[in-house]
């Protein structure tokens, strides 16, 4: 990948990640599916999780399976709001972006 | 490293930051291996770094909420996450060299005249004892060829006084021949001896000085 992803938009990745499975999803689960977009490193989202279930986007929960815990993440209100107003942002971004590379600055 | 490694030493990494903050991070990497499966383990380990590396990314994103500093550090980039603050953190402070490179030969200079005496001591002790050594050596494979030497002087003796003495004869055959024994394998001894200090020893010695020699200058020259 040629452009760097912000703190930002690798939140916004994140929680749209989370969302996308209503009951909620697990941290190795996560790490596959940002990779299917972006290259990061698996070391690097335990410390976006944590933030942004401190910040109260994401909430956990612990599940009995094969007979552990498995703790599960799951998008809150607040990081449903939060990540509506990341994709508008991300849509108004990229757009500009698009309209300058396909339309040219013209006179 | 296998994963339980991975993990008593990440946990030991992450000793100085508050307990709950150490019990979140390595629940959520058992869970990773867990959810990974045991034969993906060499594959995440690979993946994940050094537990060195990772106990930093947790420590950094933990610190900056201390601190309040909103962290601008991190970038994803082609090579995937870099952070420039993580970038050299596993290559241990090398001590610069300031002197001039004429500085220290004329100090090795002076060094070399003050310890002539000393390193020519030296020098000659270790060659004496090597010396020492080999003569030792020597004389005790010489004596037990004496030995066996001396048994077949019995021997020879014995036959020439059959015709003289029959139970002289015996007796100096017999004891020439018992001679002759006890010095063969004294002999084979000794030489096994020397065979095996010089294939043993002496390699592990001068393996030594090499050593010695190549950490003196090693501080000094390079």
């Amino acid at each position: 990948m040629v452009f760097n992803t912000g703190a930002a938009l690798l939140d916004a990745i994140v929680l749209a990640v989370v969302s996308q499975v209503q009951e909620g999803t697990y941290g190795y689960r996560i790490t596959q599916d940002v990779r299917k977009a972006i290259e990061i490193s698996e070391s690097t989202l335990y410390p976006v999780l944590r933030r942004l279930q401190k910040d109260e986007c994401l909430e956990v929960y612990d599940q009995q399976i094969d007979g552990r815990n498995r703790r599960y993440y799951k998008a809150t209100e607040k990081g449903m709001v939060q990540l509506a107003l990341y994709k508008a942002e991300w849509l108004k971004y990229s757009r500009k972006i698009l309209e300058i590379f396909e339309g040219g600055v013209k006179g | 490293m296998n994963r339980a490694e991975f993990m008593f030493a990440l946990g030991k990494l992450l000793a100085d930051i508050p307990y709950e903050e150490r019990c979140e991070a390595l629940a959520y990497y058992e869970n990773y291996f867990e959810d990974a499966g045991s034969e993906n383990e060499a594959a995440v380990i690979q993946e994940l770094g050094s537990p060195q590396k990772v106990a930093e990314i947790i420590r950094a994103d933990f610190g900056e909420e201390i601190g309040g500093e909103k962290d601008t550090a991190g970038e994803f980039g082609e090579r995937g996450f870099t952070d420039a603050r993580f970038e050299n953190y596993s290559t241990p402070a090398v001590k610069e060299e300031t002197w001039g490179s004429s500085s220290k030969v004329i100090l090795l200079i002076v060094l070399g005249i003050f310890a002539f005496p000393f390193i020519a001591g030296l020098f000659g002790t270790l060659v004496g004892l090597v010396a020492s050594l080999v003569g030792v050596l020597a004389a005790l494979v010489v004596a037990a060829g004496s030995i066996a030497v001396a048994g077949i002087g019995l021997v020879i003796g014995g036959f020439a006084s059959l015709a003289y003495s029959f139970p002289v004869a015996l007796m100096l055959l017999g004891s020439g021949l018992i001679l002759l024994v006890i010095g063969t394998i004294l002999t084979i001894g000794a030489v096994k001896l020397c065979v095996l200090i010089c294939i043993t020893l002496f390699p592990a010695m001068f393996r030594w000085i090499r050593n010695l020699f190549s950490r003196i200058f090693q501080r000094k020259v390079v």
